[in-house]
This record gives structure tokens, sequence and C-alpha cells, in this order.
């Protein structure tokens, strides 16, 4: 039996429709269309969404489980078959030429886990949202564009091919454009979302390149299938070809391409100036797009692809400093913020190098089960960040908070298990999925990857409790106002904040070899278990985890008691009002001048020069010309004479004369 | 099928406006759509017949020269798709028309049908004097439509646009004029109509038919537009009425595309494969220099003219790399494009209504004063700039193919810059239009007619159902086009054996 993949997206789609017809028809009405009406609709078909998710992803290992028992009832010593993944092709998408693509869904495990958690956790989102956005005008238009990025996003990872793919990765993109200008009175919010999809569209063309190439490697006979790729490049009958450098070259240009655009998504070096920016959203927006869910897309792509990024170690090495990179410098960028959700996008920023460093270095799986694990801690770090915002009445500055723990105890409560993942205390969720990675790059990326990452880990561990300390801890600094309506938020916002904050606490336990626990490297491993093969990740040896998990602890620690240590000495500087020191502006706006100098300026100054220079020029011929025509049609009215003959005579000598032109040209 | 009926249908329509009243302007209005919406009924059964074509027969013979003019006309999937698609807009800027060309609906309508009688002419025509007619006979109604109802600078635009025009068809004038002389010199009988006369091209020297080549191109250039010959364009599209514009860019300009896939490349296959590369160099300055330009302009409409300029320059691009791909993708870019244009100029002349003014920092804020109509343009808007699951996207997506394949990945990515600028532009003008805090300054609510919305919201929906379904479009290219002239057919590129040599 298949099951009718296409409800999965149509679902929220439809709360999508629903709503955003209440909002547009409601919207000449004096309180806006029924916020009641409106957040159940749009909880709903989250949740919906999610139940059968469960469902599909229960269906999709019963005929296994129907053919283990039968092994085990005939006593057959028969292997564990491959579970068989769900597909359903809808219609023929686009025919023409060579191309044929079908508009599909295929539901397998990799696809069932993200699918799992993005609609989980995005229905807890949209439950907070109903919370959150209560007393806001357009409550109905955001719990529209909310299940819309959540229909594209299910498109995005249903996809059966990179092309549907790309709809839903174009799709979310463009909801994260309209949900960081959801407050669209302020230009400045507007200029953050264009910001946002134009720096995407640039990983977009990427993107598509990347197709183009990938598709001339693997013939133009094959379908646009993820199937068909993983089925071609995993065919030993292709191995010589593939060995071959020009076919090689084409692989490694095809990746770096895809890779773009999963920079782009994804918030990387070097298309990375966008998320901060997209900060101006309403802050479940920062949770579920800026952390949970579509930022990871990029990650879900390389390892969609891992079997193509497999046969290009030079993009994986590029990959993996990528990662590195960017891990590093966010994680600096975070300790200067004073903004509370400048801090965690930068977070997030770092914590999405680290998943790009473990696909760098063949751990596809490790980056994946990152990704999971972040979307539990940074979700509840964001909620919690805007149960505070909310608390305060939009305070966002940090160094306007302090000694909040008493006042919403529960807030901090969720927020402490958030910060104690992500630092990477023993048995968090971010203690195994980041000591997994660093294990790997250790392993396979070589002692100074494992330095640098070892070294955000300290960092991370630094502004982390730095925001704590600044928010909940240190003394009291708020502003009156916000003092004197203080209060803890409605119960909507509360329950996904401890839902997400339990997940934090034990969602690593998905995959804890130490107490062999494998559940979620058993299911990745259909997906990307051949390219790791290939790459050798999958081998032991080296240092003992436990030593490993031991250093990171340490430095984890060690963060912590800098942080102390910092705050102690006065460093963190939480009185003072003004903005950020030079030097620490520099930094934050390093990629956003290099996007200027290489990219902005040159574009403006060649339109400068075409639309003062060039154009101008161009009219003023097209004057003369005209003058010429006029003066033309001057003399000749002159030459009129009221006589017929005269015209007729000066008409047939033009024909001749026009004629013997004609004949000496073809003569 | 009587194709015959189908273009008497829009002259039809053009004669009795004018026993419609000049006074009472709704039901002028009324009228005048409903003979839009009989004329459409008449186009659509063409598209849904697929090949179809008269009888052809001798029109007149030019007296001396004994060169016989036939007359017949003939659809396939590119002419059908265009008829279907002009006889969508007509209507859609007669319903959007009343605001802004005031009591005069009834010559505006007549001047609507004028210009979808001679497109009609333009795209069924067999014989090339018999095209040309036509061609030249649409200047008459567009330069109405421009000098007639446009803004204070309408009869500079208009001019400009004549003298344009003109420029571009006096050489391929002079081209028919030659190749009716050819029996005289040759002592043949020939006639002019498209089949014939890829016969007798065949025989002209190569340096005759290397000019003959180019005055034809140059006369479709200047209609598309392609840059340096783009110059009338911004000033045509901004001066006259909104409406009118629409029909311009959404049809008129589609005949320079549809005169390169009909004439100028069968008629001269060799000479346009071997000059592809002067086109693909115009058609990517084209895109360029109309993205470039479109950033920089400060008139809602002039952002759009220049944003069509970019849009289509991609079409002129891909033709010329003679792709199966290429030749679906034309055909689905200029539906695409006329629905989306189209759609836009409509919603920007309704916006230049309430503010009394062109200029994009005096709007401002429509998202909240009038939320239907702002609903419409960011559709509309994200259908230019081809988000998937618009039609933009498949016809963008193949064209990029097209060229890739035909060029290499470095044409591509210039060609696929259009993906980053189209967005920068449009969403410029989308945040100037329905962004913003003048909602303070004004906060009334505003009147978003009816008709507009009844005129706009079928395009938008034909473009994301051909953003799902593109089958009928792309099927028009495979099955249908070029078959009436095979001698183009020749060209279309098969793919190489690919790298890995499968």
């Amino acid at each position: 039996m298949t099951p009718q993949l296409w409800l999965l997206p149509a679902l929220p789609f439809l709360g999508f429709l629903i709503n955003g017809a209440l909002a547009l028809f409601g919207s000449r009405t004096e309180h806006g269309p029924s916020r009641g009406l409106s957040g159940f609709l749009g909880v709903l078909f989250p949740l919906a969404t999610f139940i059968l998710v469960v469902l599909a992803w229960q269906g999709l290992f019963l005929e296994r489980d129907s053919i283990l028992r039968l092994n085990h009832d005939l006593g057959l010593g028969l292997g564990i078959p491959p579970v068989k993944p769900f597909g359903q092709v809808l219609w023929t998408w686009i025919q023409t030429g060579e191309l044929n693509v079908d508009f599909g869904f295929r539901f397998d495990e990799l696809a069932g886990i993200m699918l799992l958690f993005i609609t989980g956790i995005g229905t807890l989102i949209h439950l907070y949202s109903v919370g959150y956005m209560a007393h806001d005008r357009g409550f109905a238009r955001f719990m529209a564009y909310m299940n819309l990025f959540l229909a594209n996003m299910v498109v995005l990872v249903l996809g059966n091919g990179p092309l549907v793919t790309f709809m839903g990765w174009e799709g979310v993109g463009l909801c994260s454009y309209l949900l960081i200008g959801f407050w669209h009175h302020d230009a400045s919010n507007g200029a953050a979302a264009k910001k946002a999809f134009l720096v995407n569209r640039a990983g977009d063309l990427g993107f598509l390149l990347g197709l183009f190439l990938l598709w001339q490697v693997l013939g133009t006979g094959t379908p646009l299938t993820y199937e068909a790729i993983a089925n071609w490049f995993r065919d030993p009958a292709h191995a010589i070809l593939l060995a071959s450098a020009p076919v090689a070259a084409l692989v490694t240009a095809s990746t770096l391409l895809l890779l773009l655009g999963a920079t782009g998504k994804s918030a990387q070096i070097p298309l990375l100036t966008w998320l901060p920016d997209a900060m101006a959203g309403p802050t479940p927006v920062s949770a579920l797009i800026h952390a949970a869910t579509m930022v990871t897309s990029g990650v879900f792509l390389l390892a969609r692809l891992s079997d193509v990024f497999a046969h290009a170690p030079l993009t994986l090495e590029v990959v993996a400093w990528i990662g590195a990179g960017t891990a590093a410098w966010a994680a600096v960028t975070g300790l200067v913020q004073t903004d509370i959700k400048k801090i965690l996008a930068y977070s997030t920023i770092s914590q999405l190098g680290y998943m790009f460093l473990a696909a760098g270095v063949g751990a596809f799986d490790a980056g994946v089960f990152h990704v999971f694990t972040h979307a539990f801690f940074k979700g509840v770090l964001f909620l919690g960040a805007g149960s505070v915002i909310h608390a305060l009445s939009g305070e966002q500055d940090v160094r306007r908070m302090g000694g909040l723990w008493r006042k919403l105890p529960l807030t901090f409560a969720a927020m402490f298990c958030g910060w104690y993942a992500i630092v990477g205390l023993p048995f968090g969720a971010g203690f195994w999925s980041k000591d997994l990675i660093l294990e790997k790059v250790l392993l396979r990326g070589g002692p100074a990857l494992y330095l640098v990452a070892l070294a955000t880990a300290v960092v991370t561990a630094v502004y982390m409790t730095r925001m704590m300390i600044l928010v909940f801890w240190s003394k009291p600094r708020l502003s009156p106002e916000a003092a004197s309506h203080l209060h803890e938020s409605p119960l909507t916002m509360q329950i996904p904040m401890w839902v997400l904050g339990f997940g934090s606490l034990v969602a690593g336990f998905a995959w804890a070899d130490p107490f062999h626990l494998d559940w979620f490297s058993r299911h990745m491993s259909e997906s990307v278990g051949p390219a790791q093969a290939l790459l050798g990740a999958g081998a032991g040896g080296g240092p003992s985890a436990i030593l490993l998990e031991s250093v990171g602890v340490v430095a984890s620690l060690l963060g912590i008691l800098v942080a102390v240590a910092l705050h102690r000495s006065g460093k963190f500087r939480e009185n003072s009002t003004g903005p950020l020191s030079m030097p620490a502006r520099a930094w934050t706006l390093l990629f956003d001048g290099i996007h200027g100098v290489a990219g902005i300026w040159p574009v403006r100054i060649l339109s400068w020069i075409l639309d003062n220079i060039v154009q101008p020029l161009l009219v003023g011929m097209a004057r003369v010309f005209g003058w010429c025509v006029e003066m033309a049609g001057g003399a000749a009215r002159m030459a009129q004479t009221p006589r017929l003959r005269w015209n007729l005579g000066l008409s047939v000598l033009g024909l001749v004369a026009l004629l013997i032109l004609l004949a000496r040209n073809i003569l | 099928m009587n194709l015959h009926l189908v273009l008497v249908a829009p002259l039809a329509a053009a004669f009795l406006t004018f026993f419609l009243s000049g006074r009472d302007t709704v039901s002028t209005l009324r009228a005048s759509l409903f003979l839009a919406l009989a004329v459409a009924g008449f186009t659509f059964p063409v598209l849904f017949a697929g090949t179809v074509a008269t009888s052809v027969h001798t029109w007149f013979q030019l007296p001396v020269l004994g060169t016989d003019i036939r007359w017949g006309l003939a659809s396939d999937g590119l002419s059908g798709w265009l008829l279907a698609l002009t006889s969508v807009l007509v209507p859609a800027a007669i319903l959007c028309s009343p605001r802004i060309v005031g009591d005069r609906i009834r010559e505006f309508a007549a001047a609507a049908f004028l210009l979808q009688a001679t497109l009609y002419g333009a795209l069924l025509s067999v014989d090339l004097l018999q095209f040309f007619a036509f061609f030249e006979a649409m200047l008459l109604p567009a330069t109405i439509l421009v000098a007639l109802f446009g803004g204070r600078d309408r009869r500079r635009a208009a001019m400009l646009f004549l003298v344009f025009s003109l420029a571009g068809s006096v050489p391929l004038f002079v081209a028919i004029w030659y190749l009716a002389t050819v029996p005289v010199m040759s002592g043949r009988h020939v006639s002019l109509d498209l089949v014939s006369l890829q016969a007798l091209v065949a025989t002209l020297p190569p340096q005759v038919r290397l000019r003959l080549f180019a005055a034809t191109a140059l006369a479709f250039l200047v209609k598309i537009p392609a840059v340096p010959v783009h110059i009338w364009q911004a000033d045509a599209y901004s001066e006259g009425p909104a409406p009118g514009s629409a029909l311009l860019t959404g049809i008129m300009a589609k005949i320079g595309l549809y005169g390169f896939l009909r004439i100028a490349i069968p008629l001269f296959p060799q000479e346009a494969k071997a000059n592809a590369g002067v086109f693909v160099v115009l058609g990517l300055a084209t895109v360029l220099v109309g993205a470039l330009l479109a950033l920089r302009q400060r008139e809602a409409r002039r952002v759009l003219a220049f944003s069509s300029l970019s849009h289509l320059g991609l079409g002129l691009a891909a033709i010329f790399t003679f792709r199966p791909e290429a030749i679906s993708g034309v055909i689905l870019l200029m539906v695409a494009h006329g629905l989306s244009a189209a759609a836009l100029f409509f919603l920007a002349g309704i916006a230049e209504t309430w503010s009394g003014s062109r200029h994009v920092d005096d709007f401002g804020a429509l998202a909240r004063r009038a939320p239907l109509f702002s609903v419409l343009f960011a559709v509309a808007a994200l259908a230019s700039v081809g988000l998937p699951g618009t039609a933009g996207f498949v016809a963008e997506f193949l064209l990029l193919i097209a060229l890739w394949k035909a060029f290499g990945l470095l044409v591509a990515a210039v060609a696929g810059t259009t993906v980053i600028l189209s967005a920068a532009y449009t969403l410029r003008l989308v945040q100037k239009l329905l962004f913003g805090s003048s909602a303070e300054r004004n906060p009334v609510a505003l009147e978003f007619p009816a008709a507009a919305a009844w005129a706009v919201a079928p395009l938008l929906l034909a473009l994301v159902f051909l953003g799902f379904q593109p089958g009928p479009v792309l099927k028009a290219a495979r099955t249908d086009l070029l078959t009436r002239l095979p001698s183009a057919q020749a060209l279309i590129v098969e793919d190489a054996p690919h790298v890995a040599g499968r």
C-alpha cells in the first residue's frame, strides 16, 4: 500500500489557503478575523500533518517487520531486509527535449526522520505562536504564512528529485521573506527580508547550475530523481568512469555549485550575512525557520546527495573548511552581541557550521544527527528568548535584562535545558551529537580541523553562558517600564517550551554509542551508508570515544568557567548601553563588507553608468535620427506639388532607382 | 475550423464599438467586454484544434514583376498560444480601463480590438507580404493607444515608438521588395508565401542572404525590443495608458520573438546559425541592461518596462541555441511573461489612479490600505521573478538549460544572473508599493475595483496552473512548431553523446 504522500504538503497548504482567506476578507472588519478560529486552524493542520507523518513512518517498517517475523517463525537465517521507501509520482511536470521530470514524492528513512521533527516541532511552534502573536493585528496572516512555510518545507524534504526539492527550496525562501518582513510597516524589516531573499537567490542559482552539471554526469537519459542518482553513483560499473579526470572534474564542479546553494540556505560562508538580519521577524519564525528547520536544508541536501559528494573529495574538503570556518567565526561573533536574538542567530550559524564540518569529513549521519538535536535545543532557546522578550514588552537587549530566573522561573528552566544541551554537558542532546562530530573530525579530518572545532566548543560555552548570566543570573537592569509589565508567558507558549526543553535533554539518546543506542544511525544507513562506506567514515580506530568525550566536556567546563570569570571581572560591560565597539562591529560586518565590495557596489555602479551615461547617449542618438527624419519629411513636403502627374513620375522614378540598385546587387 | 472567422471577429468587434454609446460608460464597458469575450470564444477553439490551415490562394499579383502574393491563414501551437494569450488579455485590459482612460472606453476598446485584429493577422499569415501588411498595420492601433490615452509626454513617446518601428520595418520592406523582384531577375515564377520562399532564398548568393537576414532580424529586434534599439520602450510603456502598455508588452512585443521563430530563422537557417553568437550576445546584453536599468527606475511602470526588456532578452538569446528545450521554453516564456507582465501593468495602473502619480515613492503601505490588491500584486511579482510553481520558472529553467547545453556553463551563469537581479528590482518595487508606513499619514482604505480583481485573478491562476502543468504549452512546440517550415527543423540540435559516453 502506498500512502497518499501528497496529503503531507496539501494539508498545511489548505491551512494556508483558509487562514489566508480569513486574513484577506477579515481585514476590513474592526477586529480582524477571529483569533480563536485562526489559531485553531493554524495548529490543526500542522498537527494533522504530524500524525500522518507518524503513520507513514510506521507504515515504512510494516513490510520489513512482517518479513522479519516470517524469518523468525520459519527459522531462516536471512539478514534484515532493507526498508522499501514509499514513492508517489503525481504527474509529469516538465517534458521536452531530453528532459523529463516527474512531479513526485519519496518517503524514505532520511525524509521520515526530517519530517518527524519538522512537523512535530513545527506543530509545537505553531502552538507557541498562538500565544506569542495573540495581540497582533495580523494574526491570521501570520498563521497562514507559517502553514505555507510548513507545506513548502515538506515539499523540500519529500521531493523525489532535486527539482521538486528546488520548488520547496525556493518556497521556504519566499516564506522566510514574508515572515522576516512580517511587520512591514517598518522599512528596515523589509530590507532584511529582501536581503535574505536575494542572498538565497544567489545560492539558488548555484543550485540550478550544479544540477545541470550533475545531469550531464548522469547522462541525459537518466531521470532526475534521487533514487536514480544514488543508483548511478553506487553502480560499480560507473566506478572507472567516475575516476577519469574529465568526469571527476565535472562532479567536483557540480558539487561545488550545489554547495553554493547549500551555503545560501544554511547561512554558511560565503552567503551567511542574511541570517542575523532575519531576526527582524517575529520570534516563533526565528525558532522554526531560522533555527530548527529551513536553515538545516543545506545539510539535508548534502546528505541527500551524499553519493555524489562522496565522489568529490575536493568539495568535501571545502565543505569541511567552510563548516569549521563558519563555526569559529560565528561563535566569536556571538561573544560580542547585545541583542538576545542576534546571539542566538550567530549561535545557529556556528552550529550549522558544525553540521557542515561533519558532512565535510564524510560523517553525513552525524551531521544530520546534529540537525536533529539542534532543532530541539535551539528551538527551546529561541522560544525561551521569545518568552523573555514577550515578558519584557519587546526588550531584546541583554544589557537591560538580568535576574530574570526569579521572575520567569518556567522560562528559565526551559532555557536552562537548552543551554545545558548546547554547551555539551554530559548526556544533553548537544553532548552526543557534538562529540560525535568532534570524534569523526579527529578521525577523518585531521588535527587542524579538530582543534578549530574544539576551540569553537569552548567559545560556544563562553557566549552561551554569557547570555544566560546576563539574562537570568546577574543583577536586574530592567527599564522601569519593562519591569512593571513583567509576567510569565501563557500556557500555549509554555507547553512547547517544556516539550522542547525535555527533548534537548533526552534527544541525544537516539544515538548514544556508549549505551549501544543507535536508532538514529540505523535509519540513516540506507541514505548515506554507501557514501560513508566509500569514504571509510564508518571505520573505527583512533582514540577511544570515552577519552574524546571527556575532552569535549572539559572544553565545555572551561568555557563556562571563562564566562563566569569574565563576568566577575566586569568584562561583559552589561551596564553600558552604547553600540558595539569598533573592532566588534568590524568583525560582525566582515562578510557584509565582502558582499558589498564583490557584489552590491559593482552592480550599483554599473547600473548608475547605464542609467546616466549609456541610456541618455542612446536617447540622444535616437533624437538626432528623429530630427533627420523630420527634416527629410519637410524637404519632401516642399518638393510635393499639387500636380498628380509629378507625383506619379516621382514614384516611378523611385521605383526604377530601387530596381537598378537591387539589380546591381544581384548581378 | 474557419480561421477567417477568427481573424474577422476582432475586426467586427472594433467596428461594432462605434455603435456603442460614448456617454454611458457602464453599458459601453459591458458591451465591449462582451465583444472581447466573444472574440475569445472564437479564438480558443483554434488553440485546441492544434495545427489548422485554410486553403492558400493567390491574393494578387505584383504588377510588372508578376510575383504572386498569397493569402492564407494557418495556426499551429506557437500561433495558437499567442492567439489565446491575446484573446485573454484584451478583455482583461478593457476591464481594467475605466478609471484610466476616463469616459473614452469606447475608443480604447476599439483601439484594443484593432490591435488584436492586426496581431491575429500577423500570427495567422502564411505569406511574407501578408504578414508584413499586418505587422505594419499594428503600428496604427499601437500608436493610437499611446498617443490618445497616455500621460503628459504621450505624443513624444508615441513619436519615438513610431520612428523606431519604422526604422526597423523599412529594411524589412526593402528585403521583401527585393525578394519580390527575384523572379524578374531570374525569370522564374515565384510567390512570397513562406514555404516557397524558403526554396527561393536558398538559391540566392550568400552575401545577399546575409543582408536580407540582417534586415529581417532588425525589424524583429525593434519589436521585442533588444539592446540597443530598446529606447522607445520605456517611454511608450510608461506614457501610454497602463492597460495599453499591458497589451503592448503582453502581446505586441511577442511578435518580435515570433518573427524570429516563424520567419527570420526558417527563411535564413544558415545565416541564423552562423550569426547565432551575435544574437546571443545581444540577448544577454538585453537581459543585463534591462535588469540593471530596472534597478534604478523611479517610476513603477518604467521598472516593469525594463523588467520586460530583461525577460524577453533571455528568450532572444535562447532561441539562437536552436535547441528543443529553448523552443518549448520560449513559447512558455511568451505566455508566462504575457500573463505576469500584463497583470503587473494592470495593477500598477490602478495604483497610479490612487496616488495620482507614477513615482514609486508616492505609493506605499498598500498592503494595509488595499489588501486584495496587494495579494494580487505580490503573486504577479513572484510569477514575474519565476518562482517555482509559476510558469515563469519552468520557462527560465528550460532557457537556461538550452543556453548551458549550447554555450556552456559561463553563458548560462551570465544569463542566470537574471534569477538574482529580477528578484532585486521586483522586490524593490513590491517594497515601495506594498510596504512601508505611509499608512500613518493617510490611513484611508482604498477602493480596489472588483472588475480589476476579476481581470487579474484568472491570469494569475493560469500562471500557477502552467507552473505545475506546463505540458500543454511545451507539447505545442514538440508536435506542431515548424512543421510548416521544414528547413528550420534541421537546425534543432540533438544531443551530442555526453561526456560520460553512455
